[in-house]
């Protein structure tokens, strides 16, 4: 709302700039008439020309906090409420500044003393400094008259609303406003020439509430999250904002971690504290909040230790998926979808794919269209399950990534399942279709379909374990969402992944250029049989690496079982009795999933230690406190996430990591690698994944000694020269500085 | 109990070099002075030396250099061994700016020229005035504001470059050590 007019004399203008003054000043009270002994508001309002900022309390490291010399007779005045100031960074952030731009109501209150009557002159001395790229003094001068009198009178209700407005932005006790404050630090008391690392825990929920679960959500009040915390200064400490995040175990809450570094000399304070205001978003309403929390002190030399929280975790680089609005991400899903079809991964139900369009080819295009749209349906229900199987085990308390089932010894042995028994469909061992009668008098129509639907859920079991360009940060931004943005971008990856085929089948002109069918389909069908089997293989050698050979060996024999049940079923499927066709069917379902039951006894007995890729490359395990030793030590790191059920990765290993080039650039550069594996479940490369806004493998990070906080991030899609580029820039040499 | 967490910012301070922090040696420096003379800061090992950051274009420095803050105590501190340089980190600021503004005030120290900011950001200087004491060893002991008086109304400002080199030179440590500098920003490139 703009400023009420005020009565001449309590408006000025100060600060000067060649003639121009760059700041008016005026004096507010709430009310022109108060009652001796009751409270009332008065405030100075500063108007600012475009550009141009006044201080806040704690200037920051350049500036003057504004000042307010009050002269009322016979009154107090109590200090100045300031409303949640703006952080001014110049000179690329070394030099931060707090205050306030365009427009600011400084309010305090005021009580008269009892006895007090009469008219009284309210003046105020006005110190203040504005800057914009220069800095300009400014001194005004304010007064007005006010009546004391015993008479109630009510405060003029523009005036009132004008200050009501700015008082809304002036943080509050923690209690008033709701919200729990915790700080954990690095070190149980920091000493002269310390730095420490703290946390600010920040929580809304209600204990009093009934069920303990009552918490607002809370999100940064800033636009830049980095502005949410402005702290008061502390003499001798400087304390900076370096990260925020929202973890899980804060229900909803936020964690501000904050850097702090003492001065070698002693303090002089000894009762310090860490003292600040926090802007907050607590369930879409803005909240300010004074932070005023111990700040633990020791002289130099004590002995103190060292402390290690979840909460000190450096979560300090943005994430890039939570940057994105909500319909972008779902963009970036359906282009990671359409992507996921070139990736490695799909390959196999590619193949299938290039099957069904040749045996499509020459039908008519209504029963084309039907396939299009069963083998969508087949992948957006894999999807929906998938995302449905995602959201309920992160209600559960599980966290989880993409490609997370290829971690389950258990998925991995029923996709070898499916794809066998797929292969041996294809290899003509049976038919897909429980009734016979129903195959005949449907036509082939209905089976066709069917089998469609089917192949839209292998293409997504067999794409997830692969991340792809744009997936990362559509998926990594799904997993940080609730619910139904799960699913949305979820299904927008079922789209993408689905659009290439299902164009396909829109397009009748395609048929054209594929020969009528003949002896070359049957040849065509076994020869893509095999590749699936292929791919068992890999499975099977997946098993083996996660879970012992053990393991690979009896879901060897489960699948030799099972092969000899599909045999015995095609056999069957052929009887002209339906009661036997059934009967098979149902015993060959409880089969495969008895079977199933049964490998557990055998497996999940993880091999001793995992090394993939560390054998042959000389890679160290993914170690943050090493990768951060070596960095602290001047080394660059190349630093990658991937798993045995990832064929990106394994195809990007092949053919850049293990080549020549970059072993000796590795080797000549100096650079430590650091890999981690993501084959089995691990906590920590989950987090570590997220903290990057990727929500599975492969990642590929190379840290410069320079910016130890600030990897690059290469893409999913590795290529030699991409990879040997960063590394230079990583590890520059002298030759390359030149 | 594993959680998923979510970043919500970072920013990066680990990436810049940190300021020398009160009690920790200054890293040797050397720049040159509107003459082109060399400074090098070991060349005054066994002295005192006190840094002042300035810029004419700043009012506050305009201030104290009409109350003849800075000359009067550079002459006092002088007396006693103890080195005052000015030093201009205004990234628009050139040698002859200098000589005809030190004409016109008539003050004798000399002002190193560091328009590129590295001394700046060495020390961590981010005000006009903002004033660092180092002693006889190369130790920074004081840094901040020239005195207690920001707004220039007080009858009588604590000086505490003053009293900073007074301690260091009665072999006590300065006490405040650490002070909020005012004034304008340094006008880095």
């Amino acid at each position: 709302m703009a400023a009420p007019d005020v009565p001449e004399g309590a408006a000025g203008t100060g600060a000067s700039d060649g003639g121009e003054a760059r700041v008016e000043a005026r004096l507010y009270v709430e009310s022109e008439t108060v009652q001796p002994g009751q409270p009332f508001r008065l405030g100075v309002y500063f108007a600012l020309d475009r550009g141009w900022h006044v201080y806040w309390r704690n200037s920051g490291q350049s500036g003057i906090p504004t000042k307010l010399t009050w002269e009322i007779d016979g009154a107090e005045v109590g200090p100045i409420q300031w409303p949640f100031p703006e952080v001014f960074r110049e000179a690329d952030g070394f030099i931060t500044t707090y205050g306030y731009a365009h427009e600011v109501l400084l309010t305090s209150e005021a009580r008269f003393a009892p006895g007090v009557s009469g008219e009284v002159e309210a003046a105020v001395d006005v110190d203040f400094l504005v800057c914009e790229v220069q800095c300009i003094p400014g001194k005004v001068h304010l007064h007005r008259t006010m009546h004391v009198a015993d008479a109630a009178a009510l405060p003029d209700p523009e005036t009132h609303a004008f200050f009501e407005e700015w008082a809304a932005k002036v943080p509050r006790d923690p209690a008033v406003a709701g919200v729990e404050l915790e700080a954990v630090y690095s070190l149980s008391a920091i000493r002269p020439g310390d730095a420490f690392r703290a946390a600010l825990a920040v929580r809304g929920c209600d204990a009093s509430a009934p069920g303990a679960n009552e918490c607002a959500d809370l999100m940064p009040g800033t636009r830049d999250a980095a502005n949410a915390f402005v702290p008061d200064r502390i003499e001798g400490v400087e304390i900076a904002a370096i990260g925020g995040s929202k973890p899980d175990f804060l229900a909803g809450g936020l964690l501000l971690t904050l850097a702090g570094t003492a001065d070698a000399d002693p303090p002089s304070a000894a009762d310090e504290r860490l003292r600040g205001v926090l802007a907050l978003s607590k369930d879409d309403q803005p909240t300010y909040v004074e932070v005023d929390l111990a700040l633990p002190r020791a002289p130099a030399g004590a002995a103190v230790v060292a402390i290690e929280s979840p909460w000190l975790e450096p979560a300090a680089l943005a994430n890039p998926a939570l940057s994105v609005p909500l319909w972008r991400a779902i963009l970036l899903a359906l282009a990671g979808g359409l992507v996921l079809n070139l990736m490695p991964c799909v390959l196999p139900v590619l193949a299938i794919k290039v099957f069904s369009i040749a045996e499509l080819a020459h039908r008519a295009h209504g029963e084309v269209i039907r396939h299009g749209v069963a083998y969508l349906a087949g992948v957006l229900v894999t999807m929906l399950v998938l995302a449905l199987v995602v959201a309920s085990l992160r209600a559960a308390g599980m966290s989880v990534g993409w490609g997370f089932q290829f971690q389950e010894p258990l998925f991995v042995a029923a996709v070898s399942a499916v794809l066998v028994v797929f292969a041996l469909n294809l290899f003509g061992v049976f038919e897909i279709g429980f009734d016979t009668t129903r195959l005949v008098s449907a036509g082939a129509q209905a089976v066709g379909a069917r089998r469609s639907f089917f192949e839209g859920l292998l293409a997504v079991i067999v794409a997830t374990p692969c991340s792809a360009p744009f997936l990362g940060t559509a998926v990594g931004f799904a997993f940080a969402s609730p619910w139904p943005v799960i699913v949305a971008i979820f299904l927008a990856v079922g789209v993408g992944l689905a659009l290439p085929f299902v164009l396909v089948t829109l397009v009748p002109a395609w048929a054209r250029f594929i020969p009528r069918s003949g002896a070359w389909m049957n040849h065509l069908r076994a020869g893509l049989g095999f590749a699936l089997l292929a791919t068992v293989v890999w499975l099977l050698w997946v098993m083996g690496r996660s879970a012992g050979t053990g393991a690979q060996s009896a879901l060897l024999a489960y699948l030799l079982v099972l092969a000899a049940g599909v045999w015995l079923f095609g056999v069957l499927q052929h009887s002209e009795r339906r009661g036997i066709a059934r009967v098979a069917s149902i015993s060959l379902l409880l089969l495969a999933v008895l079977g199933l039951g049964g490998l557990p006894a055998a497996e999940v007995r993880p091999v001793a230690e995992s090394t993939n890729g560390a054998e042959s490359s000389g890679a160290r395990a993914f170690e943050p406190a090493e990768i951060r030793a070596e960095l602290a030590r001047g080394r660059p790191v190349f630093v990658y996430f991937t798993a045995d059920w990832c064929l990106t990765c394994k195809v990007n290993e092949h053919a850049v990591l293990s080549s020549a080039r970059v072993r000796s650039e590795l080797a000549r550069r100096g650079i430590e690698t650091f890999v981690g594996d993501w084959t089995r479940r691990d906590e920590r490369i989950r987090a570590e994944l997220a903290r990057f806004g990727k929500a599975g493998v492969p990642m590929y990070l190379v840290y410069s000694p320079a910016a130890p906080d600030q990897p690059v991030v290469l893409p999913e899609l590795l290529t030699v020269d991409m990879l040997i580029d960063a590394l230079a820039t990583a590890a520059p040499e002298a030759e390359d500085r030149t | 109990m594993m959680h998923l967490g979510v970043a919500i910012f970072g920013l990066l301070l680990a990436a810049a070099p940190q300021p020398t922090p009160v009690g920790q040696p200054v890293p040797d420096f050397t720049v040159r002075d509107e003459m082109g003379t060399e400074h090098r800061l070991s060349q005054y090992r066994g002295h005192a030396v006190v840094l002042e950051w300035t810029n004419p274009d700043c009012p506050f420095v305009a201030r104290h250099y009409e109350a003849d803050t800075m000359e009067k105590l550079a002459k006092a501190l002088g007396a006693k061994d103890v080195v005052w340089l000015a030093v201009n980190s205004t990234h628009s600021n050139t040698p002859a700016d200098t000589k005809a503004w030190k004409a016109e005030q008539g003050f004798a120290y000399a002002t190193l020229q560091d328009p590129d900011g590295t001394l700046g950001h060495q020390l961590g200087a981010r005000t006009t005035p903002h004033i660092f004491v180092i002693d006889a060893e190369g130790v920074l002991r004081y840094r901040g504001a020239i005195d207690d008086d920001p707004n220039g109304d007080s009858a009588k400002p604590v000086n505490y470059a003053d009293a900073s080199v007074k301690a260091l030179l009665a072999s006590s440590t300065p006490d405040p050590s650490d002070t909020k500098p005012y004034g304008c920003s340094v006008k880095y490139k």
